[in-house]
């Protein structure tokens, strides 16, 4: 078995790759990252950049008299979910940035991009709540190349918590490739 | 002040929808608005390392697109339970979204209609930027059940 490449990522893509064979790549499904707590609790002025960033003028989210008689108080848009488990990029003293758990998973592509995404949701989320996410390795495809290059697809089965309670489950596939050599990607995915 | 509606909802009906303008502030707006740093929405160099043309819009973004197909029409109480996207398409910086779905089932069991949407964003023309299936309960829409 060939070990890790230590292959640096792309400066700056925001996020850590670690490098490797499918072979390796294969005996991470199955592996289930502990609850990692995100470092912004649900709040709503990010919320309000939320909503003004996609125009919602859902009154949920700007009036908490509609708010409080609706869901009992203030509310985040279920689609914001991932915002908050999302690692700040910077923190006092020694900070390491942890990778995306799906980046932690050894493979050649030096590229990713997002696929498919199945979330349920159990509950709106309340200000002030914290939620935390562990993410276990569904499965890793053998490789495929599709119109934007040659890698593998993962999936990823995330559960996110606010203390025990189970708030949401999301299955999430992801395309880890390498660009293929010639034109540029007019149409690759978000 | 009421918040309950009276959404009487059916299979086949074609939701309003939406037309938006997607601007570099749209997209660039992911840190601030999404907590997302991942560097091809706000970084147009390393968009480009990635082989992008451009910056591209963040899926919380997206997602936020598909909901508010259903939440626009529904109105404050609908809680969106289950989405299912497929992302087909980069929206970048320039891009006109179009927002559309179409009710494919209601479920009136429960206390509250539930609603299945099928839901598209489109450039208005053959490009599909997202594919979403999306399952939503009106809280504030009372059925017989209820």
């Amino acid at each position: 078995m060939t070990t890790t490449q230590d292959r640096p990522a792309p400066p700056g893509i925001g996020a850590e790759l670690r490098y490797g064979t499918y072979e390796e790549a294969l005996t991470y499904v199955g592996r289930e990252s502990a609850p990692v707590e995100g470092d912004v609790e649900v709040n709503w002025a990010t919320i309000r950049h939320y909503c003004a960033a996609i125009h919602d003028g859902n009154p949920s989210y700007w009036d908490p008299e509609v708010a409080q008689q609706t869901w009992g108080g203030l509310v985040a848009p279920p689609a914001m979910l991932m915002s908050w488990t999302i690692e700040l990029p910077w923190k006092p003293g020694d900070f390491t940035p942890a990778p995306l758990v799906m980046g932690d998973v050894p493979l050649p592509g030096s590229s990713i991009v997002n696929v498919s995404n199945d979330t349920t949701h159990e509950r709106p989320l309340r200000v002030g709540e914290k939620v935390a996410a562990r993410v276990r390795i569904e499965s890793v495809s053998p490789q495929k190349t599709t119109r934007v290059g040659t890698g593998h697809f993962i999936t990823t089965l995330t559960t996110f918590t606010v203390e025990d309670e189970v708030v949401a489950t999301q299955e999430n596939t992801l395309f880890r490739f390498d660009l293929a050599a010639s034109e540029n990607t007019e149409t690759s995915t978000a | 002040m009421s918040i309950t509606n009276d959404l009487a909802p059916e299979a086949g009906t074609t939701l309003p929808g939406f037309r938006e303008e997607i601007t570099f502030t749209t997209v660039a707006s992911a840190p601030v608005a999404t907590l997302d740093y991942f560097a091809v929405h706000h970084d147009p160099n390393i968009a480009r390392s990635q082989g992008l043309p451009d910056i591209i819009l963040s899926t919380i973004q997206i997602m936020g697109f598909v909901d508010r197909v259903v939440t626009d029409w529904a109105g404050s109480g609908a809680f969106v339970k289950r989405r299912r996207t497929e992302l087909r398409a980069s929206i970048l910086p320039g891009a006109v979204v179009h927002g559309a779905g179409v009710i494919t089932a209601v479920d009136l069991s429960g206390p509250h209609p539930q609603v299945t949407v099928d839901v598209r964003l489109t450039d208005g023309g053959s490009t599909v930027f997202c594919k979403a299936e999306v399952t939503a309960v009106l809280t504030t829409t009372t059925t017989a059940a209820g």
